[in-house]
């Protein structure tokens, strides 16, 4: 299932990198990109994976915030 | 806002007090006080701890959090090591300079993405962030993508519909001119159909939603702007996959120069150590990969926004990348090189009938159609004209209509759908698109419709072979004389006529197997196209027709009419890669330059080698991130 969010708050281009490595190797993320520039998420994944995925953004950087648009 | 203050107060007074510790260090680093004190531990030690504290006392915090985090290796923490080894080593000045230069460079960057995020936003400001529910008659403002389907808003003067639906109530007129790039204001009233993206510039409008936020048009505009899809261009991935090993590496490296050399060449002298922990400090300063990971994708963003300011959307930044490269153009003929406003220009009734009686049978073969001729013909005389008259409209791809009117069956099309049936006719040979019809058997007459060439196609088409492109076709349903003529005109190399819909897809199949490895453009204007927008290597489609499958079958859609806008994106594209490529190599060459003098024992700048490594992480990323923004300055 595809979903896009808005995701804010994260520090540089080289952190959201780093998050979106990390979004890719969780069991259940088909896919992951994060644009920095935009400030934008689009995400393949299993709806089992979905929780991890937000307490894996929650806790990578303070002031993390999402919000799904698709 | 506060805390943005005393952020710059902190850097500000830090960047005042490392100019005036480097003057006095270096005029009276070797002076000795009171026999065994030198100047530079009991002055310039303290004054450069204390405003290292002051500087780096969040870097702290934020490497705390992020080891709690089980990331070792950020960027706050190595420039932390470095900054604690330069202290150690007795460079109190760099120390304080390395994280000093580091926050210089965070604001920076904060500063720049700040800037290019708002400077496409303000390029096409169409996100709305509220929208005004009228469910039961109550104003209720609420997110847009709380709004379902079937709920009833109201937008008001000078405000943007935000979400495709059908007027409910009301009457005014819409500026559509930022969606179609028309500038005349379009009337509407109770049951039509608005896109969203529009400004009402009349009295308030109630609109029933008939799509949520997400999938009405504009949404789907900005998905197209902000490179939702993320497609990422090869230079793009390149980098992505080069700061994966850089960073891991350099900070290796690193550790290994400074710990292990010393051990073979003087465990015990504490020159030979600071020696070369100096050096791993500089690699730890050059190691963060942000010039690079940030400068890239920078110039993609903003090249994307230049060329949304000319009302052209590009799906991601493989695509823009791909216009530079774009060996031939395929066209459609109608709306996109002709203006596809279709006039009558002559009616010839066969002897026994009037022109009177054939415009009549035309219009109500017509009726039901939604081809551009149909409107032609049409206009909008549909109240005009008694629909109960007709039953079993039919229409037949390539050829025309065959439908019952006052139960005798009535064929509006081509010579081909005659023949098919089997009628005497004239056929006609002119330039011209000619409408055929036969009612009860026996043929009517004739039509003549006219359709012009674009001003602005025969300039787009000589700029485009200006820009490199080698081959240009046009493919068309039309008869050959049509084609031939429109194509002369404008300036393309080849034709291809008589097509019905599936052979187009053929024919543009076989353009492409002509021309493997190399860019083949399609160029049409969204009707009954997305087929050949989806197989060219890069489909762009012209004009807001509004229709979903335009949108997602297009690579790049170019709001308005103009062909010469196609130009316009081969030229971003061209410089965003020669910007994009100048950053790559100044970014990589200037840290790797900068890395090999710093292992070169005793050069002329090997005492100053920290503030060169300082230079090559946050001077180098500055650089590429103004490089950059120098996109938004040419205008097209």
């Amino acid at each position: 299932m595809k979903q896009i969010y808005i995701l804010k708050g994260l520090d540089c281009a080289n952190c959201a990198l780093k998050l979106e490595r990390k979004l890719q190797k969780i069991d259940g993320v088909e896919s992951c990109q994060i644009n920095f520039l935009a400030e934008k998420m689009t995400i393949d994944l299993n709806d089992n994976a979905v929780d991890k995925v937000f307490t894996t953004c929650k806790n990578f950087e303070d002031g993390v915030s999402l919000k799904r648009i698709k | 806002m506060f805390k943005k203050k005393i952020d710059l107060l902190r850097i500000g007074f830090s960047l005042i007090a490392v100019i005036i510790l480097l003057v006095i260090n270096i005029l009276y680093e070797d002076l000795v006080i009171n026999d065994i004190y030198l100047f530079k531990n009991v002055v310039i030690l303290p004054i450069s701890l204390v405003f290292y504290l002051l500087v780096s006392y969040d870097l702290y915090i934020k490497s705390y959090k992020q080891l709690t985090r089980k990331d070792f290796f950020n960027e706050v923490t190595l420039t932390l090591i470095a900054s604690i080894a330069a202290f150690a080593i007795g460079e109190y000045v760099e120390g304080l300079a390395v994280t000093l230069f580091f926050q210089i460079g965070e604001k920076f960057e904060d500063y720049a993405v700040d800037k290019s995020r708002e400077s496409i936003k303000s390029i096409i400001n169409l996100r709305p962030d509220k929208v005004t529910l009228y469910n039961d008659e109550i104003e209720k403002v609420v997110d847009p993508y709380e709004v379902q389907v079937g709920d009833l808003f109201i937008v008001k003067n000078g405000e943007r519909v935000p979400i495709d639906g059908i007027v409910y109530k009301g009457e005014s007129s819409l500026d559509t001119s930022s969606m179609t790039g028309e500038s005349i204001p379009k009337k509407v009233k109770e049951g039509q159909v608005i896109i969203s993206g529009v400004i009402n510039i009349g009295s308030p409008l109630i609109i029933k939603s008939t799509k949520e936020f997400y999938d009405s048009t504009m949404s789907k505009m900005l998905e197209l702007v902000e490179n939702a899809s993320s497609n990422k261009a090869p230079v793009e991935k390149f980098i992505t996959k080069f700061s994966k090993i850089y960073t891991p590496i350099v900070i290796l490296l690193a550790f290994l120069i400074a710990i292990i050399p010393p051990l073979f060449f003087g465990y015990n002298d504490g020159a030979v150590w600071s020696q070369y922990i100096r050096v791993g400090a500089s690699f730890l300063v050059i190691s963060c990969p942000c010039a690079l990971v940030l400068s890239v994708p920078m110039a993609y963003f903003v090249s994307l926004g230049q060329a949304s300011k000319y009302k052209i959307l590009i799906k991601g930044s493989n695509y823009l990348d791909k216009f530079r490269k774009i060996f031939a153009v395929v066209f459609d003929k109608t709306g996109t090189i002709t203006k596809g406003n279709f006039v009558i220009s002559e009616v010839n009734p066969t002897i026994n009938h009037t022109n009177e009686e054939l415009l009549n049978l035309v219009k109500y073969g017509e009726y039901y159609s939604t081809h551009p001729i149909a409107n032609a013909i049409l206009k909008n005389e549909h109240d005009s004209l008694n629909k109960n008259l007709l039953a079993d409209y039919k229409e037949l791809s390539g050829k025309g209509i065959e439908v019952t009117y006052k139960d005798k069956k009535l064929l509006v099309g081509n010579d081909k759908l005659l023949q098919d049936n089997d009628i005497k006719f004239n056929k006609a040979s002119t330039p011209f698109t000619i409408i055929y019809c036969a009612y009860d058997g026996n043929f009517i007459g004739t039509i003549t419709i006219r359709d012009e060439i674009k001003e602005s196609s025969k300039l787009a088409i000589q700029n485009m072979y200006k820009n490199g492109v080698s081959q240009t076709y046009i493919l068309s349903g039309d008869n050959k004389e049509i084609v031939e003529k429109v194509a002369s005109e404008a300036g393309i190399n080849n034709y291809v006529s008589n097509l019905l819909p599936l052979d187009k897809v053929n024919e543009l199949k076989k353009i492409k197997d002509a021309n493997t490895n190399k860019i083949v453009a399609y160029v049409g204007d969204g009707i009954n196209d997305a087929p050949s927008l989806t197989l060219s290597d890069l489909g762009i489609s012209m004009g807001v027709n509004g229709s979903d499958l335009t949108i997602e079958s297009s690579d790049a859609v170019i709001m308005d009419d103009d062909l010469n806008k196609v130009n316009y994106v081969m030229k971003i594209s061209k410089k965003n890669h020669i910007i994009a490529i100048e950053n790559i190599v100044f970014a990589i060459g200037v840290k790797i330059l900068i890395m090999i003098l710093s292992l070169i024992p005793n050069l002329p700048i090997t005492p100053y080698i920290m503030w060169f490594a300082i230079f090559a992480d946050v001077g180098v990323t500055v650089i590429c991130v103004l490089n950059s923004l120098r996109l938004l300055l040419k205008k097209y």
